[in-house]
């Protein structure tokens, strides 16, 4: 095996991940490999330094909002959630997708009943009752005065 | 429970966030949303489970989400494979890297070591930046980066191996910066 061929045992003898085997096999060959010694001294170094590597703390603020948070969630399970956080849940989680769904079905539902509303027969008697209403209020030719015919054929022309 | 977990675990969530996007406005973001998730599902926290690590992996879940979300264009995903250079043949940065180790050590021996490699690491791939930061900065071993990144174990050692290649050639990189007084 090349030197290339021992990266990741150096990187896995480097984090103490190797077995007792494996961290022989690396030992013996870093011993006598220069350049191999060097891998594993500059992966040992930089691991040593980004562990104490300075790092930002939370803000202050963010610390102060997660901790009262979590107060409510510990205090008073799942309703101790303002509506403004359970809203922005409600958005960003799957109930959107279900309303959406359940609005579509009741569309569905509504258009299906009135279908089958505008299907279903007239019954006889309503169908007698309307017709007998008609023929009381409709004009009969009797009853439209003479000459009246004539006059509306005028008022057409003129336009 | 959970106050004390927030106490103790926010800045260690917010150093994590800070190093997968270098940016304190976006971590605040993802830290706070990682949070929100936790105390939404908290009625479905199994106990006897380490509660830190199911953190840390709703917080890798929120950055990814993040990422599709604002950065489609070079979103390079922390679960997928990265390439493997060593399959033909040794890459050139590699050989010239080797014949620059004694400089690199030199350069990790100076006082502003940590200068050198916080720049190196801001430089590297995303997963390459999470990984060390689970690694050397947090601390984890394989078996808990493995759990909260979801790789399987051997991809995590050959991952943090790959990582650091990268960090060693970052790190030459900055040596001939330093050479030239730049």
């Amino acid at each position: 095996m090349g030197c290339e061929g021992w990266t990741d045992l150096l990187s896995a003898y480097a984090d103490r991940e190797t077995s007792p085997e494996e961290s022989a096999q690396v030992e013996a060959h870093a011993a006598g490999c220069r350049s191999c010694g060097r891998r594993l001294a500059i992966m040992a170094k930089s691991k040593e330094v980004l562990s104490r590597l300075p790092l930002p703390e939370a803000p202050r603020d963010l610390k102060e909002a997660l901790l009262r948070q979590a107060a409510r969630v510990e205090g008073q399970g799942r309703t101790g959630l303002s509506f403004a956080e359970r809203l922005a849940a409600w958005l960003s989680g799957s109930a959107p997708r279900y309303g959406l769904a359940f609005g579509l079905a009741a569309f569905l539902l509504v258009g299906l009943w009135i279908e089958r509303r505008q299907d279903e027969p007239v019954p006889l008697d309503l169908m007698l009752s309307a017709h007998r209403q008609y023929a009381e209020t409709a004009v009969s030719p009797a009853s439209v005065p003479a000459g009246a015919d004539e006059e509306l054929e005028e008022e057409e022309g003129d336009e | 429970m959970l106050q004390r977990f927030v106490e103790e675990f926010s800045d260690s969530a917010f150093q994590f966030a800070y190093r997968l996007c270098e940016d304190a406005e976006q971590s605040r973001e993802l830290v706070q949303e990682a949070f929100y998730r936790l105390f939404k599902s908290w009625d479905r926290y199994d106990s006897s489970q380490p509660l830190e690590k199911w953190f840390l992996v709703i917080l890798k879940n929120v950055y990814i989400d993040h990422s599709k979300k604002f950065d489609r264009k070079h979103m390079v995903s922390l679960d997928m494979p990265v390439r493997h250079e060593d399959g033909e043949g040794v890459p050139i940065s590699e050989t010239i890297a080797d014949g620059r180790d004694g400089e690199v050590l030199d350069l990790l021996e100076k006082r502003e070591a940590s200068g050198h490699l916080e720049a190196a690491l801001a430089a590297l791939s995303r997963e390459h930046r999470a990984i060390l930061t689970l690694c050397d900065i947090q601390g984890m071993g394989y078996e808990e980066i493995s759990g909260v990144l979801g790789l399987p174990l051997g991809t995590v050692r050959s991952r943090v191996s790959r990582a650091r290649t990268a960090l060693r050639e970052g790190l030459v990189k900055r040596t001939g910066m330093v050479a030239y007084g730049l």
